[in-house]
């Protein structure tokens, strides 16, 4: 099923797989970076496809990315400015959406998606990141106490899932809107009691292991 | 007008207790109180004020076309009457004002502009607060919220605001009784959790 929104949904896809893929690249030494380096070179020419048929969004992401790189550089302690750099090159993929309204609607939705899956990967990768002394946010913004801290990222996690409830709703999504709203209000929140509680991983694995039992 | 019915959800042969509980639970749905100081406020007034005009001629087309009967929109939420804007009591000078009718109109680096080398009392941190908590900065809006009430405690729109960040906001939850998050919601939660694999960071 071709049509423009799913082709601009294709290239979004393709140019944050490939900016995912050069910063692993980065983050990795030559040899441990070498998959990332095969694959990101089997990409390249999808890649300059999508980025001409999207270089504004490129061009967002990129330079995301670059913010991202620099708040991590510099340890910042102000959570929501790192959260910022994140969301924003979720929301950026908004500017297809036709009409301006849907337009703003898409692009907080995306922008609270954002956001939250920043909280939660944060939370998700505490420990590891204390033990190999990588940047963490939320060890910075509570500065190293984060843990103490499960019940105020637990209200502001939920916090971000609510606002982008509020503007799901003003999106016109149709037959689809009792699925946005599983999502969005059953879903994405047994996920954050999941990562929260230090069980995300042992449930994605599980969960794969066996997509027969479909709830959780 | 688009088909009230459409609007509502409902159709055209709905009872009149089908069409007054989809108004309810659109009107919940859109209630001020889900959008207070939200950079989208704007988009739900319109919907509310749309989903009031449907219910308003379906109920008068109903009744035969007379007065509005039972007046169910017209008494209803009443449109974005209060929110944030009702619900300001200013009390700095013409700056504060300027940057908060700025802050309404979505202005976010012209009311910052404004409250530049303005003296920093409890009001000035409430602004910065609203300032942050439209660009989706939860955090920073905690924060400086909680200092605008250190700052006055007696100020009752302050209090408001620290308390909204206090519970994680206020929104619409469908009512959900039952649901359970089965594959393809986990699968889609799964693919926007697929970040944590590799991190986003």
């Amino acid at each position: 099923m071709a049509g423009g929104w799913l082709d601009a949904a294709a290239d979004q896809s393709m140019i944050l797989t490939w900016h995912k893929l050069s910063d692993d690249v980065a983050d990795h030494g030559f040899f441990t970076g070498l998959p990332y380096r095969f694959l990101r070179r089997w990409f390249q020419r999808a890649y300059r496809r999508a980025a001409e048929a999207q270089p504004e969004f490129d061009a967002q992401v990129r330079e995301g990315l670059e913010k991202l790189g620099a708040l991590e550089r510099e340890r910042s302690s102000q959570l929501d400015r790192a959260a910022d750099a994140f969301a924003s090159i979720l929301s950026c993929s908004a500017q297809t959406v036709s009409g301006g309204g849907a337009r703003r609607a898409m692009g907080q939705l995306l922008y609270h998606l954002g956001r939250w899956i920043y909280l939660m990967d944060a939370w998700d990768d505490l420990d590891e990141d204390r033990s190999r002394g990588r940047y963490n946010p939320l060890d910075a913004r509570f500065e190293g106490q984060a843990r103490d801290n499960r019940e105020y990222l637990d209200t502001t996690a939920a916090h971000s899932l609510r606002l982008a409830g509020s503007a799901a709703s003003l999106l016109e999504v149709g037959e689809w809107a009792p699925v946005v709203e599983n999502i969005l209000y059953v879903g994405l929140p047994a996920v954050q009691n999941a990562v929260l509680d230090g069980r995300w991983k042992e449930m994605r694995d599980n969960i794969r292991r066996k997509p027969h039992e479909r709830s959780l | 007008m688009r088909d009230p019915y459409e609007v509502l959800g409902v159709s055209p042969d709905a009872s009149d207790d089908e069409v007054k509980r989809s108004y309810r639970d659109l009107a919940r749905k859109y209630h001020p109180d889900n959008y207070q100081n939200n950079p989208l406020a704007d988009l739900a007034e319109e919907k509310m004020k749309e989903i009031n005009e449907a219910y308003d001629a379906i109920t008068r087309t109903r009744s035969g076309g007379g007065a509005c009967a039972g007046g169910g929109a017209a008494q209803s939420q009443g449109g974005y009457g209060y929110g944030y804007q009702q619900q300001s009591q200013p009390s700095g000078g013409r700056v504060f004002a300027q940057a908060r009718q700025a802050i309404q109109n979505n202005d976010l680096e012209g009311a910052e502009r404004l409250l530049q080398g303005t003296a920093r009392n409890g009001e000035w941190y409430f602004l910065m607060g609203s300032i942050a908590y439209r660009r989706g900065w939860l955090d920073e809006a905690r924060q400086n919220y909680q200092i605008a009430v250190q700052m006055d405690p007696g100020n009752m729109e302050y209090r408001q605001a620290f308390s909204m960040m206090q519970r994680g906001g206020y929104g619409y939850q469908p009512d959900m009784a039952g649901t359970q998050c089965d594959g393809m919601d986990c699968c889609t939660a799964m693919m926007c959790m697929n970040c944590l694999c590799g991190g986003c960071r």
